[in-house]
């Protein structure tokens, strides 16, 4: 199933499709390991509901949704 | 008025104008008024144009 | 010889740079602490090192100013190795930078920083296996620790000396070919071809700034080649060789112990910390317990809940700094009987201290004076009374600087500007403005420099703007001193916790009302990333404090004391001053100081036959924010003998709060805004100080009269407010949705 990173739940889990952003963000999705192929699980939720903390390549990274939604992933579990 | 009645006046007229002079000083030394020196700035040493001739012959 | 420090934020490179140079930088913990590069000499090998500490960076392009640095100094200064640390409990996104190094002409050694914390989790990490992969060498350390550093220093001066070529790590046949074919356009040109080459096919802002020519060619070489589902984006194809490369080999050298994806510590803490309802609530309370410490008379409220108080001579002696005659003298005066004190809060406490300190120090001078004479006058009642005045209240300020710093460096302040960040977005700031606003409450002049960092010019003039109201280091003796005379109505850290949280409200405002009047422009990315917590350490802690503390003096020695001859002469002379000294109220500056109160006396605290003080020492807080209460003393205005009611208090204090900073914070802010953005940003300073003084003043008044028509009035502002929020925010939606 593919979804985008923004509309998953706490704890699921995917692999990085497709990379929509453009410029500064893209880059920076770059740099911070979000590729394609990449394995990404949604930790949590700020308080606020935004932003959102993942796990990725064994670190935590914090995005905003509409960054997030930007991240074409394959849901995994 | 004793000798160093009019000692402690100069001292409090100069005091009073140290901190111009300091500020002249400093500015042809490249120190910066800032407290936090060039190591957490953004600007890295850009603030004046002495200090960025120093930060750039780095 | 000369070696730089390369590496990602948080991998502990600033430590490492410390441990070798036996410098004392400031670590910080979270996206943009060192954003420059530092220099320190290693001296343990008999030739001497210079070492360079590179800000931290996740890659070599030219994205933001760090990055630039870095990429500069390796690229164009040449230094005889790169020691890129590595933190080995995050290995995989730490080594996307390593094959960017990898790439120029320049020997390289990976340092696996951290490896203490790898091998309590029970990891191992196949050092050869990595080595073979990177063609480099690699070394285990632990910075913190000291493990391994000199050993790290003798590989990479053996390394230094052996001329490396760059090597990429990409492996697409197609790619390679077209690397291969734009190096040699760049052969001769520039040092480093390889990498120049790679990137300039990523199409990177720099490259195709200064090689237009090579341009051409890579592009026609580029449209040749067919990239399937990245259509064209070679700048994704690379980051994406990199990491396909590292996966593939990354696996092999990581031996897991069993379950190691569990918790780690920094996920227990978060767990409380970034809670989903709990974490605001927590930073709250969190806040207000460092206030407290630091401002509270009475420690955990143990004596207005339950009574706890201490009476006998020792123990008030010690708690009050030799304070127990004159409180049994107070008490003897109003005819009471002196029952005790409450236990004062640790800055309350050295507060105590330090004024009995000082106090001593008067009391011995005017000893030894001989009693009448001006200069006497001047060297007890003006200076060291006015000096004495902010000296006893630096313990505060340096407690409450050493909490902020144990905050900051424990990587708190990261997960608050997550917590926060969107709530700062609704006001037109990113979480990434909250870095420079709580620099404010250090100092704002380096708070508004380091606005740098915000790419939008409406951002950094707002940013400036709300800095000040980020109550920093300089006004804290105000509030220290207030609480102290306010403490008699009610709680004095509640009185300064309240003063601190009514300048962020009010930014907050601010920052609404300012965003509906202006243009919304993109807001800067917010990916950051969380570092794990770690240990503030108290090496680093006291060597900041000590920084401050350094600069203080300096600060009290020249202007502060400049200040304080000035208003002396102004007090004690007329405008006929060669006739001699005069009585404070005949005095120049009482005159100068009458014609102020008119301007002021809306706003309560200047009526009254001693306004015109207070009037002068706001002005003279222009100078620097610590004058106005060292002027306060100058003219007599002490703990003892301030008669301003409650109202006024703290209409005088939101005054002093939002009015224009130091002169130093305005030129740095004049330096740092648009034009515009800097006019504006006067005037606010200026209106709001004047406004918000006179609505506290006035509701006070109300509220004194009466309590609920103060409730009252209080109640229908607030609820004015929130429309204003609600009608603003709508009109935002509606701005958004165009």
């Amino acid at each position: 199933m593919e979804k985008y990173l923004n509309e998953f739940l706490v704890n699921e889990e995917g692999k990085v499709k497709k990379i929509e952003a453009e410029g500064k963000i893209k880059r920076r999705l770059f740099d911070m390991g979000v590729t394609p192929g990449a394995n990404i699980r949604l930790k949590k939720l700020a308080p606020l509901g935004d932003p959102i903390e993942v796990t990725i390549r064994g670190y935590e990274l914090t995005l905003r949704k509409d960054e997030a939604n930007k991240i074409l992933m394959e849901v995994v579990k | 008025m004793k000798f160093w009645e009019y000692i402690l006046i100069i001292a409090m007229i100069g005091m009073v104008f140290l901190p111009f002079i300091l500020r002249i000083v400093n500015k042809k030394k490249g120190k910066s008024s800032c407290s936090s020196g060039c190591c957490c700035c953004p600007q890295r040493g850009n603030c004046s144009k002495m200090l960025a001739k120093k930060e750039s012959k780095k | 010889m000369k070696f730089a420090l390369a590496g990602n934020p948080n991998c502990g490179k600033t430590t490492l740079f410390n441990t070798l140079t036996g410098s004392t930088a400031h670590v910080g913990n979270w996206p943009g602490v060192t954003v420059d590069k530092r220099e320190g000499t290693y001296k343990k090998l008999g030739e001497k090192i210079d070492i360079v500490d590179l800000p931290g960076i996740y890659s070599l392009s030219p994205y933001t100013p760090e990055e630039v640095v870095s990429r500069n100094f390796i690229v164009d200064e040449h230094p005889d190795c790169i020691i890129n640390v590595v933190d080995a409990t995050n290995l995989e996104r730490n080594l996307y930078l390593t094959t960017q190094l990898l790439e120029i002409d320049v020997p390289v050694i990976i340092a696996l920083n951290m490896i203490d914390v790898v091998r309590q989790r029970g990891t191992t990490i196949l050092v050869q296996e990595l080595e073979s992969k990177l063609n480099v060498p690699v070394v285990e350390i632990s910075a913190l620790k000291g493990e391994g550093i000199d050993a790290m220093m003798k590989k990479a001066y053996s390394c230094a000396r052996v001329k490396r070529v760059g090597q990429t790590v990409i492996e697409n046949k197609d790619l390679v070919n077209l690397i291969e074919k734009t190096k040699d356009e760049f052969a001769g040109k520039v040092s480093s071809p390889l990498f120049h080459a790679i990137k300039l096919i990523e199409n990177d802002e720099l490259e195709v700034k200064n090689h237009q020519d090579i341009l051409a060619d890579v592009k026609t070489m580029k449209n040749r080649i067919d990239t399937g589902d990245f259509a064209g984006d070679f700048e994704a194809v690379v980051a994406d060789e990199r990491y396909k490369y590292i996966t593939k080999n990354f696996e092999k050298t990581i031996i897991r112990k069993n379950g190691e994806e569990k918790e780690t510590k920094s996920d227990k803490i978060d767990k409380v910390l970034t809670h989903r309802i709990w974490s605001i609530p927590i930073f709250l309370v969190i806040m207000f317990f460092v206030f407290h410490l630091v401002f509270s008379e009475d420690l955990f409220f143990l004596n207005s809940i339950f009574g706890l108080e201490v009476s006998s001579k020792g123990w008030v002696n010690f708690f009050t700094g030799m304070g127990y005659e004159d409180l049994l003298a107070e008490a003897l005066e109003a005819g009471e009987a002196f029952t005790g004190i409450s236990i004062p809060s640790p800055g309350v406490f050295l507060q105590s201290w330090m004024g009995w300190l000082t106090g001593s120090v008067i009391d011995l001078v005017a000893g030894v004076l001989p009693e009448g004479t001006w200069y006497t006058g001047f060297i007890v009642d003006g200076f060291l009374t006015g000096i004495d005045s902010i000296f006893s209240f630096i313990p505060q300020v340096l407690l409450l600087f050493l909490f902020i710093s144990i905050l900051e460096d424990s990587g708190y302040m990261a997960r608050v500007a997550f917590i926060m960040d969107r709530a700062f977005r609704k006001f037109g700031l990113s979480g990434k403005s909250f870095i420079p606003l709580l620099m404010g409450f250090g100092c704002s002049v380096p708070a508004m420099i380091a606005t740098k960092t915000l790419e939008d010019e409406k951002e950094r003039d707002l940013t400036i703007r709300l800095t000040p109201f980020f109550s920093c280091g300089a006004k804290a003796p105000i509030w220290a001193m207030l609480a102290s005379v306010v403490a008699g109505h009610f709680l004095g850290d509640i009185f300064v916790f309240s003063i601190y949280l009514f300048g962020i409200v009010i930014a907050i405002v601010a920052a609404i009302i300012m965003k509906v009047f202006g243009k919304t422009k993109e807001v800067p990315p917010f990916i950051m990333e969380l570092p794990a917590y770690h240990r503030p350490q108290a090496k680093n802690l006291l060597a900041h404090l000590w920084e401050k503390f350094k600069h203080f003096l300096y600060k009290a020695s020249t202007i502060i004391t400049a200040s304080i001859i000035l208003i002396w002469f102004l007090s004690n002379f007329g405008w006929a001053f060669w006739k001699g000294m005069v009585e404070i109220e005949d005095s120049i500056l009482a005159d100068l100081g009458r014609v102020l109160k008119v301007v002021f006396y809306p706003l309560g605290w200047a009526m009254g036959a001693d306004g015109w003080k207070y009037s002068v020492a706001s002005i003279t807080g222009l100078i620097a924010k610590e004058d106005v209460v060292a002027t306060m003393a100058s003219l007599g205005l002490e703990e003892g003998t301030i008669s301003l009611s409650n109202a006024a208090i703290y209409a005088f204090a939101v005054y002093n709060l939002f009015t224009l900073p130091c002169f130093a914070a305005v030129a740095t802010a004049k330096s740092e805004s648009s034009k515009k953005g800097f006019r504006v940003t006067i005037a606010w300073w200026l209106t709001a100080s004047y406004v918000i003084s006179l609505a506290v003043y006035w509701v006070g008044k109300l509220c004194e009269l009466s309590w609920i028509v103060g409730l009252l009035v209080i109640l229908v502002l607030i609820a004015a407010i929130v429309l204003v929020g609600l009608y603003a925010s709508g009109k935002l939606k509606a701005k958004e949705a165009k």
